[in-house]
């Protein structure tokens, strides 16, 4: 039973197609790194997936009600959005309390713990750094406890060691079974810690699978114009983007 | 717990203190008896007929104006808004104004507030029109200013051929609000429409703790953005165009209290709309209190007292910001 389901999604933006007819399936237990060159449409092929902006075709989360959406997916936008100095365990609640649920104290202390925020606890969220103010944001999506987690480059704007830990959550979430669609701009991260990538350029998916059969030279010429060096090393893959061709 | 507990106490000691405030120079202890257990003589009539629901009043709108000023800051996600920015006041003060030139004020003392109330009804209908159903915050505020500067242009209009100049003074002394000889009427009119905005904002808490992340957040945690604003826009209209249609034009509690009292609720817009309610309450109050103490003889306008006192206190406020921010 997959968590998400797209079938022949299109969207068009002010008279402008933005994609068509993407068909994806995402199972429990994958951490999905969406990928490609600005403007290609990740966010909105997230943002259309989640039913936030109209398309045509179908998507299996689009069509539930705004309460049994928040119990199937919690949603992480770019845009990191801290109106209030509330407090960042408050902050981290409402994502425990999303879809009408009580507060978990313990759902949310384990989010905390997760992101590494214990320390941070009664800070105001909007006075920490960003990257704090991102993880604090992650956070909050873990504590909504959904079999998938959608994010819109949650990494960007951290920095390397809480990069690749928070890479780490996302993949311990696939070991845990549960499922994560992240898009991502550090490809050498999303070699590493993905499962699978999803490449979307030229207005559709041009390659779907492993990171090894989607980072392959020839793809990543097509779809960012750049070369690269791959390599399999002892600590893991090892991928570079190079220059611009 | 502290904070509401001392709010609560604030409101009911002035409540108290309003009651015994007034040109009639009685003790104290002699005008809450005669309120309570009549008696002979104009006290008790004094008590009931004028200081009661003076009282009543200036808890109901400033607990109103209070609450509805919290609601919009959180959904707008903007410390800057204020009650009359979905533009229900100024439509209000509009039907009001063309009910005194008009002369159907002469036609009883209710013909005014129902008129307002009137005004009120097209301009939330309007701002509802304007904004549409699918629009997101910002299509609100614009729809909103649209609005108030029409009901402005017209009410200008309406001064402007107003037949003399004491018709054209009354509108003036009317749009500055006011409690002043208000009757256990009023009270029974604006109590359904305080009713209907409390109980239309209450259930909006939770959606505004989740706004403070944004629109995409607040929707994927399970709140209907669409609902959570036609609900707010009616419960605000509810209370904006009574209070308007009983009292006038009274500015600057919406804006302020919610500003004052948003670091003593850890900033939570769940906790901030009770607070600011019964801040609301306290102030209005206090300014109440103000113009029959100061000037009982000048009749002090009420909207003066707020603007004078909530003016410099904003001043304040964005001098802290700018240190805060420096």
């Amino acid at each position: 039973m997959s968590v998400l389901s797209l079938q022949n999604l299109s969207v068009t933006l002010r008279g402008r197609a933005i994609f068509n007819d993407i068909s994806l399936e995402v199972d429990p237990g994958e951490f999905v790194g969406l990928i490609g060159p600005n403007g290609a449409g990740k966010t909105t092929l997230m943002r259309s997936s989640l039913g936030l902006i109209p398309s045509t075709g179908r998507s299996s989360l689009a069509q539930l009600s705004a309460r049994d959406r928040a119990k199937a997916v919690a949603w992480m936008p770019q845009a990191r959005e801290i109106a209030w100095p509330i407090p960042v365990e408050n902050l981290v609640a409402l994502g425990a309390q999303a879809a009408g649920r009580g507060a978990d104290q313990t759902a949310i202390e384990a989010a905390m713990a997760r992101m590494g925020l214990a320390q941070f606890k009664g800070r105001a969220a909007s006075r920490l750094s960003g990257g704090e103010q991102a993880r604090a944001l992650i956070a909050r999506a873990l504590a909504q406890d959904t079999p998938l987690l959608m994010a819109d480059e949650p990494i960007a704007g951290l920095d390397p060691a809480h990069q690749i830990s928070t890479m780490e959550v996302f993949a311990s979430l696939a070991n845990e079974g549960r499922s994560a669609v992240v898009s991502l701009h550090d490809l050498g991260l999303a070699a590493r810690h993905c499962t699978r990538l999803v490449l979307l350029a030229d207005g559709g998916i041009m390659a779907d699978g492993t990171p090894d059969q989607v980072l392959t030279p020839d793809n990543m010429a097509r779809a960012f114009g750049v070369s690269v060096w791959h390599q399999q090393t002892d600590s893991g893959p090892v991928f570079q983007p190079l220059e611009v061709l | 717990m502290r904070l509401f507990l001392g709010l609560t106490f604030a409101v009911l000691a002035l409540f108290a203190a309003s009651l015994v405030t007034g040109p009639a120079q009685t003790g104290a202890v002699e005008s809450l008896s005669a309120l309570m257990f009549g008696g002979d003589g104009p006290l008790p009539l004094v008590m009931r007929e004028i200081r009661l629901p003076r009282a009543v009043l200036a808890v109901l709108i400033g607990g109103g104006l209070g609450l509805s000023g919290a609601a919009l800051q959180g959904y707008l996600r903007n410390p800057l808004a204020e009650p009359g920015l979905i533009g229900v006041s100024s439509a209000a003060a509009l039907g009001a104004v063309i009910a005194i030139h008009t002369g159907l004020v002469a036609s009883g003392s209710l013909g005014l507030p129902f008129a307002a109330l009137g005004g009120a009804l097209i301009g939330v209908f309007l701002v509802l029109a304007l904004a549409g159903a699918q629009g997101g915050s910002l299509t609100l505020i614009l729809a909103g200013i649209a609005i108030s500067a029409l009901a402005g242009a017209l009410t200008s209009l309406v001064l402007n051929l107003s037949p003399n100049p004491f018709a054209a003074s009354e509108i003036v002394f009317w749009m500055m609000g006011s409690l002043a000889d208000r009757s256990i009427v009023h009270v029974w009119l604006l109590l359904p429409f305080i009713a209907v905005g409390v109980g239309l904002i209450a259930t909006l808490a939770r959606g505004l703790d989740a706004l403070t992340l944004g629109e995409d957040a607040a929707q994927t945690m399970g709140f209907d953005l669409k609902r959570l604003r036609l609900t707010l826009v009616i419960g605000v209209a509810a209370i904006v165009g009574g209070t308007t249609a009983v009292a006038g034009a009274i500015g600057f509690v919406g804006l302020v209290v919610p500003h004052i009292l948003r670091p003593f609720v850890g900033a939570q817009p769940s906790r901030l709309l009770w607070a600011s309610g019964l801040g609301g309450a306290v102030m209005l109050q206090l300014a109440d209190i103000t113009v029959r103490v100061v000037m009982p003889e000048r009749d002090l306008k009420l909207g003066v007292v707020t603007a004078l006192v909530g003016a410099p206190l904003f001043l304040h406020l964005i001098y802290k910001t700018r240190a805060g921010q420096a």
